[in-house]
């Protein structure tokens, strides 16, 4: 997939405003960013359902701006929109059903359902469902077409711990089957433990687009050690070797740059007899973020 | 393929709603073993149309002319006269076929006057359409007048009689009267009610835009749903008709117009549900404005009583109301065996079922802005 200067506009406000990336074959590409920054804006253009103001978009190599070419393209492609619903009175496999028909296919449905995990819950009804078995009924739907290219939109938002992990299982092993999938999300830790690629966005722009680990060694401040309880006295000894020491309370921070860092700051601490636990912290994506937007996102999805 | 899968599910999934199925069936239902119960006969002034054929030197005999006025004065009926020239059964066909009618013709032989002096037996010929409900009230006020004439001109002999003709060879049960409009009345307020609520609860849980992203084209979507509509119209007026006539003897016929009619009926009514969920994107609103709509309509356009007992602006609304032509019509086949009507009110049925249907497709947004 080949997105280059996508452009949204509604009248004066660009939602989306000249994102450029690509998506490789067999990766989980995740799109980053809080709520309102132009993910699902930019989802739902490349699922064919939002007509885009400007740019070029290739998926799966269609342009999709060649109306004639979709319903081919839309066969290709699989769809977990946010917060999935269907018909609330048929049972998830007629919905199943259903969906399967849309795509003119018999599908393996048991076999979808079992893959996530709610095989047991195939005659209940659909609208009896809880929220994490919706989606993922919903990611079974997107599935049903056995899609080359999945389109994830939110697939963890307002799911509790455990339903979150299960669904990062879920599309952990949809990667190990060779499907491509774009996810969007707004929690840190769900980018940085699936993504191949991260694209963070930021006001309907692209701020930063690499893997997790680039990403952090790019923009995450490196890894710093944490001397916890040192107080004065290690922050005094410490200053003596290094110019970039800071305080937290009673801890005291140290930037790193190699393994020599360590041991001379060790060693300083041991001659003078200073106690303190040591910890040592990498840099994370939420701290690239920070870095990037100047803003936190809240476990909501909002920025703060 | 596609069509067929919308269909089945969209069905499946309103025949397991319970408000659904109230709203569609039993309150119909409920409607049909009221109406069936009730007698009622309206009270104002009904139109009776007389021609009179008794006439002496081009003016009506003046006993003719003493019972035409005595008809009018007994305030129950408005009498207007026609020609002597006009051919009865002519009119009655003409004015049967035309908007709302439910005409009513008493006949005054030639030679009415002469028989009543000479106390000879006459008979006085009335004819009224099987589906006017007034039309026996009316006969019931032409016997009575009759009656006064017999006790003073005649002095007590029963030398005027009227003979009653309706222009059905059928004897129609009350039921029969009653059930074309119900079911009409009710098939309407499923598309205009029913058909909007789905739709925009279809689209407030964005289904639409989830199935958008698969191959199904917007015209498998309505399609699908029209004929999900349809099969739900044919149910409803199964189980009507069954009640009819397996608890009231009902009469009525179902023929090939009758059946053309419901169907394009159904589509219509779904067009108009089409186009309102299109077009009013909140859902609570679409629902007013559905029973906004459906309700008013429900009781212009003649479906539980005979248009010329409206006012005649009321009676100027209906004419543009497509349930009007959509009763009138299966009034028409169901009850009348009137052909040639039956096929006037499905022509203009489907004029309006064209109209909605393109409307409602138009503004079904199937792709985001």
């Amino acid at each position: 997939m080949k997105v280059e200067g996508l452009v949204k506009r509604y009248g004066s406000l660009a939602a989306v405003d000249g994102i450029t990336f690509e998506a490789r074959k067999g990766e989980i590409f995740a799109l980053l960013g809080p709520n309102g920054a132009g993910k699902t804006t930019t989802v739902e253009i490349l699922e064919c359902v939002r007509p885009q103001t400007g740019g070029r978009v290739l998926v799966l190599g269609c342009d999709i701006s060649d109306r004639r070419a979709l319903r081919d393209l839309k066969s290709r492609i699989g769809v977990l929109p946010q917060d999935f619903n269907t018909l609330q009175r048929l049972t998830v496999r007629e919905n199943m059903q259903f969906f399967a028909g849309m795509y003119g296919v018999h599908a393996d449905i048991d076999g979808l359902l079992d893959l996530l995990g709610v095989k047991d819950k195939a005659r209940e009804r659909f609208g009896n469902l809880s929220g994490g078995l919706k989606q993922r009924v919903g990611i079974a739907a997107a599935l049903v077409n056995d899609p080359e290219l999945v389109f994830l939109d939110e697939p963890t938002t307002g799911l509790d711990p455990e339903a979150r992990r299960a669904t990062w299982k879920v599309i952990e092993d949809l990667k190990a089957k060779g499907k491509t999938i774009i996810l969007t999300t707004h929690y840190m830790e769900e980018a940085e433990r699936l993504a191949d690629r991260i694209g963070m966005i930021v006001k309907g722009k692209i701020a930063a687009l690499d893997s997790p680990t680039n990403l952090v060694n790019a923009y995450g401040g490196g890894k710093v050690a944490i001397f916890r309880g040192g107080g004065d006295a290690a922050f005094g000894t410490l200053r003596r070797f290094f110019g970039n020491v800071s305080m937290e309370g009673t801890d005291v921070l140290l930037p790193i740059e190699s393994m020599k860092d360590i041991q001379v700051a060790l060693t300083a601490l041991l001659e003078r007899g200073v106690q303190a636990d040591i910890a040592l912290k990498t840099g994370t994506i939420e701290d690239v973020f920070l870095r990037l937007s100047g803003f936190h996102i809240t476990e909501g999805g909002d920025v703060r | 393929m596609r069509l067929v899968a919308v269909f089945k599910a969209v069905t499946r999934n309103w025949l397991r709603s319970r408000s659904g199925l109230f709203f569609s069936f039993l309150f119909p239902i409920t409607f049909l073993l009221l109406f069936a119960s009730i007698f009622s006969v309206s009270n104002s002034s009904i139109p009776l149309a007389v021609q009179n054929n008794d006439v002496s030197g081009g003016a009506p005999t003046a006993l003719s002319a003493r019972l035409i006025l005595a008809l009018n004065s007994t305030q129950v009926l408005f009498v207007s006269t026609i020609p002597s020239s006009e051919n009865a059964s002519a009119y009655l066909q003409q004015q049967a076929g035309s908007f709302g009618g439910n005409p009513r013709l008493l006949v005054i032989p030639s030679g009415f006057q002469n028989n009543v002096m000479m106390k000879r037996p006459t008979d006085l010929t009335y004819l009224y359409s099987p589906a006017d409900q007034s039309g026996a009230a009316v006969a019931g006020v032409i016997s009575s007048v009759a009656d006064s004439f017999n006790l003073q001109v005649a002095g007590g002999n029963r030398t005027i009689t009227v003979a009653d003709v309706s222009f059905s060879a059928r004897p129609l049960k009350f039921v029969d009267y009653y059930m074309p409009g119900l079911i009409a009345a009710f098939m309407m307020t499923n598309g205009v009610i029913g058909l909007t609520n789905v739709a925009t609860e279809f689209r407030r849980i964005k289904l639409i835009k989830r199935l958008s992203a698969t191959p199904l084209t917007k015209f498998d979507w309505l399609v699908g749903n029209v004929l999900s509509q349809t099969l739900l119209a044919m149910l409803l007026s199964a189980v009507m008709i069954l009640i009819g006539v397996g608890l009231y003897h009902s009469t009525v016929v179902i023929d090939v117009y009758t059946v053309l009619t419901l169907v394009v009926g159904a589509v219509l009514f779904s067009g108009i549900g089409m186009t309102l969920a299109g077009l009013v994107s909140d859902p609570e609103a679409a629902s007013g404005l559905g029973n906004a709509i459906a309700f008013p309509m429900m009781f212009l356009s003649g479906t539980f009583w005979s248009l010329d007992v409206m006012p005649a602006y009321l009676q100027v609304v209906a004419r543009f109301l497509p349930l009007t032509y959509f009763a009138d019509g299966l009034r028409d086949s169901m009850i009348l065996d009137n052909h040639a009507a039956a096929l006037a009110n499905l022509g203009v049925t489907a004029a309006f079922a064209v109209v909605f249907i393109a409307i409602g497709a138009w503004a079904t947004r199937w792709e985001e802005k």
